[in-house]
This record gives C-alpha cells, sequence and structure tokens, in this order.
C-alpha cells in the first residue's frame, strides 16, 4: 500500500507542478515587456535622435533575453550545445549591427539610424520569439531512466497478471 | 517504478518552471536596471552603453555554458 500512496501524492504533486509549469509558460510567452525608461534626455537631442536611442535600446534588451534564454537552455539540457550555438551566433552578428547602428547614430545621421535601428529591432524580436518558440517546442526530452508509463504499470504485475501494489 | 517515473516528470517540470521565471525575470531585471540608473540621474547615451555591455556580457555566459556542456562527458 505505501507505494500506492507515494505514487498518488506523487501524481497530485505533478499534476501541480504541470500546471504552475504551463501557467508559468503562457505569461512568459505573452507577457508584454514594459517600455524602458530613458534617462535624461539632453535639450539638444532631437525627436529623431532620441527615437532611435530607444529603438536600440530595446532591441539591446531583447537581445539580452535572448542570449540568457539561450545559455540557460543549454545549461539545463534543454537544447544540445549546437542548437545554442547556433541561435547564439546569430545574436551576435545582431549585437555587431547595433554597435554599428549606434555608431552612426553618434556621427549624427539620426535618420539612417532610426531605419536601421527599427529593422534589427523586428529581427531581434522575431529571433527571441524564434528561441522562446524552439524552448517550448522542445519540452519533451526522454526520461531517461524509464520510457514510458506503460512498461511501468506492466512491471508493476507479477507474472500471473495480479496486482502488487 | 511508478514513484521514480513521477520524480522525473516532476524534475522536468520543474526545469521549464525555472526557465519561464528566468526568462520573465531577464526582462524584468534589465527594466529594472534601466530604472536605477534613470534614478540616478543617468543620460540616454550612458543607460545605452551600459546595456550594450550586459549584451556582451549576457553572450560571453552563454557562450560559456554552450562550452561547458561540450565539455560534459554524455
Amino acid at each position: 500500500m505505501k507505494p500506492f500512496f507515494a505514487g498518488f501524492a506523487g501524481a497530485i504533486a505533478l499534476a501541480v507542478i504541470f500546471f504552475a509549469g504551463a501557467g508559468l509558460a503562457l505569461l512568459a510567452g505573452c507577457a508584454t515587456p514594459r517600455a524602458l525608461q530613458t534617462g535624461k534626455v539632453d535639450p539638444a537631442m532631437s525627436k529623431l535622435q532620441v527615437q532611435a536611442q530607444a529603438t536600440v535600446n530595446e532591441a539591446r534588451r531583447a537581445l539580452i533575453s535572448a542570449d540568457q534564454l539561450i545559455g540557460s537552455s543549454v545549461a539545463s539540457d534543454i537544447w544540445t550545445p549546437d542548437e545554442g550555438q547556433k541561435y547564439l551566433d546569430i545574436a551576435k552578428d545582431y549585437r555587431k549591427k547595433l554597435d554599428a547602428t549606434q555608431a552612426v547614430l553618434d556621427k549624427g545621421d539620426f535618420q539612417k539610424a532610426i531605419s536601421e535601428a527599427g529593422l534589427q529591432q523586428v529581427l531581434i524580436d522575431k529571433l527571441l520569439q524564434e528561441v522562446v518558440a524552439r524552448a517550448n517546442a522542445a519540452k519533451k526530452p526522454p526520461i531517461k531512466p524509464v520510457t514510458g508509463l506503460l512498461p511501468v504499470l506492466a512491471a508493476e504485475f507479477n507474472p500471473e497478471g495480479r496486482r502488487t501494489w | 517504478m511508478v514513484s521514480e517515473l513521477v520524480l522525473g516528470e516532476l524534475a522536468q517540470f520543474a526545469v521549464y518552471a525555472i526557465q519561464a521565471v528566468k526568462f520573465m525575470g531577464s526582462e524584468e531585471a534589465v527594466a529594472a536596471h534601466v530604472d536605477q540608473m534613470a534614478q540616478q540621474g543617468a543620460t540616454m547615451r550612458q543607460i545605452s552603453e551600459s546595456l550594450r555591455d550586459m549584451n556582451v556580457a549576457a553572450e560571453t555566459d552563454a557562450q560559456a555554458a554552450i562550452d561547458a556542456k561540450r565539455q560534459q562527458p554524455s
């Protein structure tokens, strides 16, 4: 009887964790991050300059999240190192492009900077969505010691076919 | 054996829940960092520089996690 109760309690705990996990995953997928504060804006800065800098900053935030998710997905064995490396290389490339856009902005070509930053933000948001979607899709790794419920249940029956618990 | 299965599933779901929390936390952590800088009177350009540093640090950490996993015996 003891293993039966342990299994029953485990199943309840599993259900609790499942719904909590599903809820958190849903929140992570749906939550829109609040806009970043701009900080002290020099009155000499034009509207375009402020807009371009704000777009670069938002893109950098999305990129930081993507990097962190890639690293933790590999560390938690949700992804293989090769899968993680593929996405990290794309993220590194986007970071270099953002650095180039920042240089354009610093040189005073605000119009060009805002158009580049806008495009990069779209691409980075798309990368982030893909990284989240890939992490969600990879949520069914094999459970190592046991490969399914049926073999387990079968093993719980003795050769005469009577339940042992 | 049923208990082993349940424990395995529990551990796996715990990993996913932690991932979801980490993801939400990273977005909020960046916003909180920017809030703090703004309160201290940082300029927009200084905030951008700091975000770039965080970008590079996150990249380095992710690369380290990948490299560490590669070195682990399978």
